[in-house]
């Protein structure tokens, strides 16, 4: 089992693959503030952090502005990057962290707007769909309806294709844990699913 | 069974999910990314202005409060003027308190010039009397002393008549012996 990280300089320590000296020359560019960096992110893993986060947030909230925030921090801390593992893997690591500091912060204001009357609904940004199928609409409203923590993990284990090993670590949780919590994110789905499809 | 059922269908289903949207292409991202850190690089001074405002903000209330308190008590002042700096005093407004122990103090200061003044008199008044006694008491001493001196005059001029009584007496009483004594 690995252990829990403490900072996002351990983060690059699960290196299950590498880019190697590209990775570690454009973290080295982005920490310096070079010019065309930031952009070289964007266009090498733009579209899948962006897709990432509105996953996470099952497309709720205000995705571009995370999307900013992220590459905020991976610029404020690019310094801290090894190269021990991908820098995709480093920046999926942020983007989990910023999606789930977002999702507190909004339930906290969430709360104290119901409470003065001031908010009914939260504003939901759609995503721009490529796909026509049904089961889509009723899987996002699942997934929005489920539970932040339950949503982080399906996504990181069946879309991200994580193993449960690095899912664990990063949630500094046992593997067992992991599994009897993905199972029952997988039950409270399927509920969702069938609670949709009745109507 | 169930559990790989659910993960096969859980799988598809999320899958399809990921596939069917596309994230929307956000134009000059990283120009707006720049913008923002360097808003944020700001955020100390704005703290600092924000922290400033509140401070005259404060400042500005206070002095209000503290004038309302000033009009509040001239509008009193035609009452009780002790009771009125008592009351404030104990409502911890000094002010008028001051003022009042500034006369006060003035007025014991008078006083204190008048009592001394008064004091200074009264030992110059004493010191006159101790002299008047003793000049008394010097007169007293002549006069005893003149007495004195006359009885000793007195006595003086008596005992001279009484010796030439004696003498007389005496030359009287020799020649009388020396008459008996005659044949």
């Amino acid at each position: 089992m690995h252990a829990p990280h403490s900072s996002l300089e351990d983060l690059s320590n699960d290196a299950v693959e590498n880019d190697g000296e590209s990775d570690r020359d454009l973290a080295h560019r982005l920490s310096t503030g070079s010019s065309g960096a930031l952009e070289e992110v964007i266009r090498l893993h733009g579209e899948h952090l962006h897709r990432l986060i509105g996953n996470l947030m099952a497309w709720n909230g205000e995705v571009d502005d995370l999307m900013q925030e992220l590459l905020l921090k991976a610029w404020k801390n690019a310094s801290s990057y090894r190269g021990e593992a991908p820098l995709r893997h480093w920046l999926t690591q942020i983007a989990v962290r910023v999606c789930r500091n977002q999702h507190r912060a909004s339930r906290r204001w969430f709360n104290h707007l119901i409470r003065f009357g001031k908010l009914e609904t939260a504003k939901t940004n759609g995503p721009e769909r490529t796909s026509d199928d049904p089961r889509w609409d009723a899987t996002q409203q699942a997934m929005s309806r489920l539970s932040h923590s339950d949503r982080e993990l399906l996504v990181l284990f069946y879309i991200e294709q994580q193993s449960i090993e690095s899912i664990s670590a990063q949630l500094a949780a046992s593997a067992e844990t992991m599994n009897v919590r993905l199972h029952r994110a997988r039950q409270r789905l399927k509920k969702l699913l069938e609670a949709t499809a009745n109507g | 069974m169930d559990d790989l059922h659910d993960h096969t269908l859980v799988s598809g289903l999320l899958n399809d999910w990921n596939q069917g949207v596309s994230p929307p292409v956000v134009p000059n991202l990283a120009e707006r990314v720049r913008q923002t850190q360097s808003v944020r690089a700001k955020r100390p001074y704005h703290a600092i202005a924000v922290v400033s405002m509140l401070a005259v903000l404060g400042i500005v209330s206070w002095l209000g409060l503290r004038s309302l308190r000033s009009s509040d008590s001239s509008i009193a002042s035609s009452e009780n003027h002790a009771d009125i700096v008592a009351s404030k005093t104990q409502k911890g407004d000094t002010s008028e308190h001051s003022e009042s122990m500034s006369d006060w103090n003035q007025e014991a200061e008078r006083l204190l010039a008048e009592l001394k003044s008064a004091t200074h008199q009264m030992e110059a008044e004493t010191l006159a009397l101790e002299w008047e006694l003793k000049i008394v008491k010097a007169k007293a001493r002549l006069r005893e002393a003149k007495l004195e001196q006359i009885r000793a005059e007195q006595a003086r001029a008596w005992l001279i008549a009484n010796v030439a009584v004696l003498s007389e007496n005496e030359a009287s009483a020799i020649r009388n012996r020396g008459k008996i004594g005659q044949p």
